[in-house]
Parts: C-alpha cells; sequence; structure tokens
C-alpha cells in the first residue's frame, strides 16, 4: 500500500509488508494453519485437534477448514500482494476476509453452540470477524482515497 | 466426514457457507467492473498530495509567522511612539526653561547695560537671575 510502507523501499519487502499488517498476517497464519488442522482432525479420526472442534458436527468443521484455507491463504497472498495494480491486492485480499471472516463466525457459532461457558473462545473468535469486517471496509476506503488522490493529481497536472 | 444427524447447527454451517461464498462472489462481480489502479501512478499521487500537504503546511505556518512579526512590528510601533512623545514632551519643557531662562538673562543683562553707569559705582551690581 502506497501510504502503508514504513521503509521507503521500491518494491516492498515481505518484512515491509509484515511491519505494515503485523496482526493481521500473523491472525491469518496462524488461521490457515488452525484451519488445516480442522481439516486435518476431520480426515485422521484420531487428530484431536481442539475438544471443541471435536463437539462440532463433521460438516461443520468441515465449512470451517473449505472457508478458512483458502480465505486466510488469500488474506496473505493480497498482504504480499507487489503486483503493479493495486486492485489485484485489494481484491484478493477482499475474498480472503469475506470467506476467513465467513470462517471465525461459523467457529464462533459452533463453540457457542458445543460449548457455551466458553465465552473467551467464541468472544475472540467474534473479535477476528469484526476485525475482517472492519479491515474490508478499510480495504474501500483506501481504494477510494487512493482513486481520488489520483484523479485529484491528474486534474492538478 | 460425518454427516449423520444434520442438526440446526449445520443448518448454521450451511447458510453460513452459502453466505460467504455468495458474498465473495458479489464482491468478485463488483471489483470486476472496477479499473485498475496502477501502482507507480498511486504512488506519484500520493506523493505529490503528501508534498503538497507539506507545503500547505509550510505556508501556513510561515502566514502564521509574518502575521506574528506584524504584529511585533505594530506593537514597537506603538511603544516607539509612546516614547518619541515622551521625549518631546520632555524637549518642550526643556525649551520652555531655556526660553525662561533666557528671558530673564536677557531682561538682566539689558538693564545691566541700559543702567551701566548706575550699576558700576555701586558696590553691589543686580546679581544674574537665578531661574
Amino acid at each position: 500500500m502506497p501510504r502503508r510502507r514504513y521503509h521507503p523501499r521500491q518494491p516492498p519487502t515481505r518484512l515491509d509488508h509484515l511491519l505494515a499488517h503485523p496482526y493481521e498476517t500473523i491472525l491469518a497464519v496462524g488461521g490457515f494453519a488452525a484451519c488445516a488442522a480442522i481439516i486435518l482432525g476431520e480426515i485422521i479420526p484420531t487428530l484431536v485437534v481442539s475438544p471443541s472442534i471435536a463437539a462440532l458436527n463433521g460438516l461443520v468443521a468441515w465449512t470451517i477448514g473449505i472457508l478458512g484455507i483458502p480465505g486466510h491463504a488469500l488474506i496473505i497472498r493480497g498482504l504480499l500482494d507487489d503486483h503493479p495494480d493495486l486492485m489485484v491486492g485489494w481484491r484478493r485480499e477482499r475474498y480472503g476476509l469475506v470467506l476467513a471472516g465467513s470462517s471465525w463466525l461459523l467457529y464462533a457459532f459452533g463453540v457457542a453452540w458445543v460449548h457455551p461457558q466458553a465465552a473467551v473462545s467464541y468472544g475472540f473468535a467474534g473479535g477476528i470477524v469484526t476485525a475482517m469486517a472492519l479491515r474490508l471496509a478499510a480495504t474501500y476506503a483506501e481504494e477510494r482515497n487512493t482513486r481520488a488522490v489520483i484523479a485529484a493529481h491528474e486534474e492538478a497536472a | 466426514m460425518d454427516l449423520s444427524g444434520l442438526s440446526g447447527l449445520s443448518g448454521l454451517a450451511t447458510l453460513i457457507g452459502a453466505l460467504g461464498g455468495g458474498v465473495t462472489w458479489l464482491v468478485k462481480r463488483a471489483d470486476a467492473a472496477k479499473t485498475a489502479i496502477p501502482r507507480a501512478q498511486a504512488e506519484i499521487a500520493h506523493a505529490s498530495a503528501s508534498l503538497g500537504g507539506a507545503l500547505s503546511t509550510v505556508q501556513s505556518s510561515l502566514t502564521a509567522e509574518v502575521e506574528r512579526l506584524r504584529e511585533d512590528r505594530d506593537e514597537d510601533r506603538r511603544r516607539h511612539a509612546e516614547e518619541i512623545a515622551v521625549v518631546h514632551a520632555r524637549l518642550d519643557a526643556l525649551r520652555r526653561d531655556l526660553e525662561n531662562v533666557t528671558t530673564l538673562w536677557t531682561g538682566w543683562y539689558g538693564d545691566l547695560v541700559a543702567k551701566w553707569d548706575e550699576h558700576r559705582v555701586k558696590t553691589d551690581p543686580p546679581p544674574p537671575p537665578r531661574p
């Protein structure tokens, strides 16, 4: 992102992207790993990744994994994007945020359903869903702002 | 994959899964209609806007500084005018004193000259005035 770099390097390095979006990148990597573990847990019945996930219906666990794996991967891909068209990175991140947000939303509802006393787990998942919704809105705000700045620059030139 | 006993939670999973897929499709469709944003152009435009903002900040800072200098200048002028008025008043007073002394001495000297024959025989001629 033009205004989100901490070091004026051209093109930005992976570290620059990570420093510009530390929480989002780490959460996406963690979410990807968790969703992969959930799918593995469904494929290998003896592998229990979490008591809450084990208590969920298989369809729910599969849905969480199927939404979450591409979702988190797309978020990471979008955040690390260096494509000459900024829309490519935003587009990937947006698809990822919707898919991964749906995955976390389902996880929150699922855990609340099977373990209503685990408020920290589903509360944290709800927080991640909120953060992803805000980031989704932020990508649109950044796009609008960038288009407006380019239009103003072209008008002034 | 255990699909036995589709519960309400399974229905919710289906619903959220379908919603997630549907929203993604909507986002994809909306974004497909948009034009590209060249990264280089965006960076140049943002840099230009930043520079414009910085120049605007410098300009407003300079304007404030000029205004402050003008206020200081006006204050200095007012103070100097007051000081000059005080000095002029003092000069006027001195001038009046000088005129007074000059008048007295002129009168004393004229009297001395006019009545020189009388005064020169006196043992105590009139002393010079003491204003």
